[in-house]
This record gives structure tokens, sequence and C-alpha cells, in this order.
């Protein structure tokens, strides 16, 4: 049953319209592993063209996305944690070294957490997902979230000091 | 400049940053998307097993309740991922209450006033507004302007585990002051075995900005649990305070929370499973972890800088000779998952332990010595695996961090020394 040509233009036009979104959340999932993130992103893609015939039609195929996405990141990470490096490759992009530096420290950051605690932050910080969206890409309740959330954030704080702004050396 | 806003702008900034190829992407996504095809016809679970999160947090909430089913138990079972539809899904509840029905049922729970942004979610999946179908608690939310000022309610019907408690479950346990020093707790124990908890704090732990965040929690004997988290604001998140306190106060909300208007949706919740076998055991606690640790390290090694997680810690080895960095996994993985499931533990395993040397005890143990990411670092690694699952793997450096450059020419403790560690008796 492969997917019509009709439906295949219209996967590649929604994978070729979400993929930077995708890859920039899964670079953050990931701690900054673009590596990591590469593979995240094309295993999702990958889902979603298995599955296009049901997810074209869903409300919001794009938020789908971002869950199966980070969904997948949670069971990847599992699997790969002994390996991974929090932060291996930095994007090459014009910005100045403190703006390098503040970066690659949150970055460090964010790979010392759990990957649920990565994935809490992101979702809530990053794509300004409520609790409600968050608990339902985790598969959990609304309370757990806003506790993971505090918690996490607390770990985080306690990773970075006070402020971002004050951990990065001067 | 408070905390949440500076880590906010800067995870933005973060973010923004990754420039991705998208050809590459989308080829390999679509390539991925056949080679995974391939893959499902052998089983209707392929795709539903791979998709299936690794545990719920904490394992709080038992298995087919609010957290949206099993992890890979039967009601999963051939269906498929979860994919929102704007047509109830298939669910094992009988489907009784719908999502206008619990915000119906919120709205005549509470003061008079104008309600705006009515959104829900039912037993059966229905929803109003823009509430996620996905699986879920049934619940609903809406803004009440009571005269004094909008604020955002919502409430929420679960299931939760008797025994949650130990593992400090929302509502069961006070949150931690540590993380939500602001917080204040208040727990009523009610006759029959009842729990009222109200944690009265602010949406952002350190009150920056400082809208406040009322929860209320009532926990019955049998595992029904309603929570109503009210704001001072029309929204949780990004909205400016319209009074000084949230609308509903301790007695109010306990009162609507006590209400049998709840039991409906509650007993339309799917049915607790015995829980047999955890489908992922749980990984080791990082205190754990880390007071194994101290009892492994070699005389004349101090470690420093503790963090730890479930299943993971990482610590500062320094031998006065400069610190570096070490990191611990300790996991339990399913061997007994089918091997030809691409995506079971075993297959994972088997690939990671491929090359491995195997030892008198039949545990595998891969041992190496790389560079690390930034020149001049040096990486090495004891991975081992036993026969029941439980797998060790540590990995240290020259540099107290991994995206430093060395602080000393090798890492400090020897190949044989971590070896050492890994294959202690202690971590059975």
């Amino acid at each position: 049953m492969d997917v019509k040509q009709a439906q295949v233009d219209d996967y590649l036009e929604f994978a070729a319209a979400r993929s930077a979104s995708l890859y920039r959340t899964a670079c953050l999932l990931a701690g900054g592993d673009t590596h990591l993130a590469e593979d995240l992103v094309q295993d999702t893609l990958g889902r979603m063209y298995v599955h296009w015939h049901k997810v074209s039609t869903a409300d919001n195929p794009a938020a789908y996305a971002h869950t199966v996405l980070v969904r997948g990141f949670l069971s990847h990470r599992r699997r790969r944690s002994s390996q991974e490096r929090p932060v291996t490759r930095i994007p090459e992009t014009i910005a100045s070294d403190r703006d390098v530096t503040t970066r690659m420290a949150l970055l460090a950051a964010l790979g010392q957490l759990s990957a649920r605690d990565r994935a809490v932050l992101v979702l809530r910080y990053w794509q300004d997902s409520s609790v409600e969206e968050t608990a339902a890409a985790l598969r959990t309740s609304a309370g757990v979230v806003r506790t993971q959330t505090s918690r996490a954030l607390g770990r985080l704080r306690a990773v970075l000091g006070d402020g971002i702004t004050d951990f990065v050396p001067r | 400049m408070p905390f949440e806003d500076d880590f906010t702008g800067a995870l933005q900034e973060a973010g923004q940053s990754f420039e991705p190829d998208v050809v590459v992407l989308v080829n390999g996504g679509v390539r991925e998307g056949r080679r995974q095809r391939r893959r499902r016809t052998a089983t209707v679970l392929g795709g539903a097993s791979a998709l299936a999160v690794a545990g719920v947090v904490g394992g709080l909430l038992l298995p087919g309740a609010a957290s949206g089913g099993p992890v890979a138990g039967p009601a999963h079972s051939g269906a498929g991922p979860a994919v929102p539809t704007a047509t109830p899904t298939t669910h094992t509840a009988v489907g009784v209450f719908s999502a206008q029905q619990m915000v119906a049922a919120l709205k005549s729970q509470l003061p008079t006033g104008s309600v705006t942004q009515a959104e829900g979610r039912g037993t059966d999946g229905s929803v109003v507004g823009g509430a996620n179908a996905q699986s879920g608690a049934p619940f609903a939310g809406l803004v009440l302007d009571d005269g004094h000022g909008a604020a955002q309610i919502e409430v929420a019907v679960n299931r939760v585990s008797p025994t949650a408690q130990a593992g400090g479950a929302a509502g069961l346990a006070c949150p931690d002051p540590a993380y939500t020093p602001y917080t204040v707790c208040t727990v009523v124990q009610l006759p029959g075995g009842g729990r009222y908890q109200l944690e009265q704090g602010y949406e952002f732990p350190d009150k920056h900005p400082d809208t406040k965040d009322w929860t209320g929690y009532l926990t019955a004997a049998d595992g029904m649990q309603v929570v109503l988290q009210e704001w001072n604001a029309p929204a949780e998140k990004g909205a400016a305070t319209t009074r000084p306190n949230p609308p509903l106060d301790s007695a109010q909300i306990q009162k609507i929370l006590s209400s049998h208007i709840w039991t409906a949706p509650f007993t339309d919740l799917p049915k607790p499973q015995p829980v047999t076998a955890p489908t992922t055991a749980q990984d080791t606690a990082g205190t754990q972890i880390l007071a194994n640790l101290d009892r492994l390290l070699p005389a004349g090694i101090t470690a420093a800088h503790q963090n730890s997680s479930d299943g993971f810690a990482d610590i500062q080895v320094n031998d006065g000779h400069g610190p570096a960095l070490l990191q611990i996994n300790v996991q339990h993985w399913n061997l007994t998952s089918n091997p030809n499931d691409p995506t079971s533990d075993a297959a994972a395993m088997a690939s990671l332990f491929a090359g491995a040397t195997t030892l008198p005890n039949g545990d595998k143990l891969l041992l190496l010595q790389s560079q690390g990411s930034v020149a001049g670092t040096v990486e090495r690694t004891a991975d081992l695996l036993q026969p029941d699952g439980l797998r060790i793997a540590i990995m240290e450096f020259n540099s107290p961090s991994q995206i430093t450059a060395a602080t000393r020419p090798d890492p400090v403790l020897t190949l044989d020394q971590i070896k050492a560690i890994t294959t202690s008796p202690l971590w059975k």
C-alpha cells in the first residue's frame, strides 16, 4: 500500500516546511549533538511518511510531528545515553564569542539534565507548549508536568547559577 | 533578569542558531520511512512499540489510567501510534463523559461570572476548544471573570496508584522546597483514607513573573484523583495578572473537588490493569550510583561536583594532578525482549555489544580509549552488560567537562580501574 503520488507530494511539502523547526527542537533535546538531532528528525519524518495517510488528516500534523520527535528522543536516548556527548558540535554561525559561550554553557547544562527534564523544558520554553500539551506529548498528567518543570528548572539553575549571563565568563 | 526569562531567551537563541540541511533531512526521512514500512510487515506492533515512551514519569500513574495507556500493553496492541483526529479515538473505556460534559461540569461548580475560552477533553477522546485529542486525562479549562479579574481555571480527573505516595506522586506529597521555595503546601487527611492537598505557589518557582498558581488535589483511597488548578491571570504563562489571588480559596477548591460530579468521568477511565512486571525496569537511583561510586573509587582519588539522576551520575575525580570528568550510566535493559524487533532492548544491546569480550561469568565488556571531542582530549570507556540486563557504563576524560580542553595528559583512572568499577558486585 504505497502512498499515492499526490500524498507523496503532500508529504514532501510538509517535510520540507517542518524539517527546520523539527531539527532545531531536536538539537536542543540532544543538548547540541547535531548528528543525533539529524537522526531523530529523519526518524520522525520516516514515521510521518509511514503513517502519512492518517497523519495528513489530523488536526495539526506539525504538532504531531513534534510529539513523535520528543517521544522518539526519549526512547532513543535511553539506547544511546552512554555514548552521548552532551555537546559535541556547536553550530558555526557568525556570533560574538560571548554569544557562543552562552550557547555552549546552556547546551552543556541541558546535556546534564535527564532526558525527561530536557524534554519538559524544551517543550515548555522553546516550543511554548502549555502544561496540557506537554502532558499529552509525554503521556503523563498536567500535575506531573508542572512538578517536573519546577524540578528541571531547579536542576538547571543549580548547574548554571542564578542567571545564565552570570555564568558566562567575562 | 529573572532566571526563566534568561533561560527562555538563551534557549530561543541557541535553537535558532542551528541551521539544518533541509534536503538531507527530507531525503533521509523518506528513506527512513521506506525502511520502516518494510519492517512493519512482520507485526502490527512494529509502529506502535517504536513510538511507545519508555515508562511513565516516575511510574506513578497506573497503566491504562490517565497517563494515556500502558507503555506497550494490550490496550495499544495493533492500534498504531496515537494520531490526533477530529473524531473520537479508540478507547478502552465506555466513553460516557464527553469534553462538553467536562466543561459543563466545571462550569456548574464555579461561582457566577463570565466564562470564556472553554476547552476540554472527554473520556471518549472528544475535545472542546484547542485541547489536544491525544490520549490523556479528561479535563476542562476555562477563563472565569467573577467581576474581580479574569482567571484561568482547570480541572482534571486522574487515576493514581494507591501506592504512589512513596514515589512522590503529584498531590500525594508536597513539592520539594529546594525547587519551589515559595510554595505553601497544606495537607488535610480525610476520613476514609482520602487526602486533600493544596499547593499555593507560583507559575514560576522563583516568582518572576509572580503569577500565582494554586493547585488542589483530592485523592481518594480508590485512586480517584481530582485536580483543580487556578491562576490569578487569564493564562498560566504570558498574561498579566488581573487580581491579587486566584479566585477560589482553599475551602471552595476542596468543595469543588469533593463533588460527585467527577465520579462519572473517573468511573469511565480505564480500570487499572494488574501490574505484573514493569515494561522497563527502573534505572538505579542517582543517589545510589553516587554512593556506590564513593565506595569503589581507588584510594587517593577525591570526588567533587556530583550530579545525578536516575540511571546516571557524573562527578569530577582528582588524584591531585587536576580534576577530570567521570560519567556513569547504570541501566536495566530487557534482554528477554524480541531480538528480531529492531526497536527492542535486546536488539539494541546485541548491536552495541557485538564486539564485546565475554567474561567468565557471562558479562559482556567493552573497553576502549579514544580521542575526545575536543582536540587533545582522551576518553576512556568501560561498558559492561550483565546477562540479566544490568548495564554499567563509565566514561572518563582528561578534562573537567566534555567541551573544554585537556587539563592533564590522561584521565584519572586507568582502563583497568574503570573496568574494576563496572564489574563490582555492588551494582547487583
